[in-house]
């Protein structure tokens, strides 16, 4: 049941799971994706899941809506009891020119959640740096490094291919990541 | 009797454009690519008066350039000061040196929101 209490990973599991039960996968991207790889750094007030399908399903919506969410503005729901909002983005998974056919699963007890992979997620937040400036989705992708420490090579590949200044972006990514405490559990 | 030194508890290079609060605005405008005083001033706790007056200093001697966009000055290093490739190379360095500026500077969102859409 979702509350005034619950958290954005609490809702996030729950969404997670309300689709898969009927068999939909949704994966969560963008800052909220960052910050269950690492939770002291990144806050956003929305969930971001993108959708390989149009059609959600009626089944996989009405679990939404007993969940208590209610559409909004577009692709968006909102609760009536919580604050934070989940939009659904139809499409591909596309971090800059790459296609993402592959996530992670997280399981807690009975749920389960798809999520961007650590390095994807992580490339994902580099997006939003190189293609707005913004210095928030660097520290995010910077926190993701140092508490996760996957290889930096397909990092590097993945800043080549998109053409980006790839030693300024490396530097800064890895001099945020070395003031960021690590967490080698994950 | 040898007089004792001064203590000094500031990062190396931390005064190097005169003051410290001139050496992390500049650092500022760097990365931040186009800003306004009132961004600066929020971002670092200074006074608007005392960013603008420095805003100003640099204008004159040719560093900064400021565009007005609607009723907002904006503030971009001058990309036809005569050693810019130089101010940024030793600007990208320090920010390496001290990347609590890019800390500061994210405090900023920048990228595009989806009209409705929570912060």
């Amino acid at each position: 049941m979702i509350d005034s209490s619950s958290t954005l990973t609490d809702i996030a599991f729950a969404v997670c799971t309300a689709f898969e039960k009927y068999g939909k996968t949704i994966v969560l991207t963008g800052g909220r994706a960052a910050s269950i790889y690492a939770p002291e750094q990144y806050q956003s007030r929305n969930l971001d899941f993108m959708m390989r399908f149009s059609v959600a399903g009626k089944e996989a919506l009405d679990e939404l809506q007993k969940l208590g969410f209610e559409p909004s503005e577009g692709s968006m729901y909102k609760h009536s009891k919580n604050p934070i909002t989940i939009d659904f983005i139809v499409g591909d998974i596309l971090i800059g020119e790459r296609l993402i056919q592959e996530w992670a699963t997280m399981r807690r007890q009975a749920q389960v959640l798809f999520l961007l992979k650590r390095t994807d997620c992580i490339c994902d937040r580099l997006a939003s740096y190189l293609y707005s400036n913004d210095l928030s989705a660097l520290s995010a992708a910077a926190a993701v490094y140092a508490r996760t420490q996957p290889d930096i090579e397909p990092i590097r590949e993945w800043l080549i291919r998109e053409k980006a200044d790839v030693d300024q972006t490396l530097n800064r990514l890895l001099s945020i990541a070395s003031r960021t405490p690590q967490n080698p559990k994950l | 009797m040898s007089r004792k030194p001064k203590e000094l508890h500031l990062p190396p290079g931390s005064e190097l454009f005169g003051t410290k609060t001139a050496t992390t605005l500049i650092q500022l405008v760097y990365v931040l690519k186009d800003t306004y005083a009132k961004e600066l001033a929020d971002l670092t706790g200074l006074g608007a008066t005392t960013v603008k007056n420095q805003l100003s200093n640099w204008e004159n001697t040719g560093i900064i350039s400021l565009r007005t966009v609607g009723r907002q000055r904006m503030v971009t290093l001058n990309p036809r000061f005569y050693a810019i490739n130089e101010l940024c190379a030793l600007l990208e360095r320090m920010v390496l040196q001290n990347p609590e500026i890019l800390e500061i500077a994210s405090a900023k969102r920048s990228r595009p929101r989806k009209t409705g859409k929570e912060i």
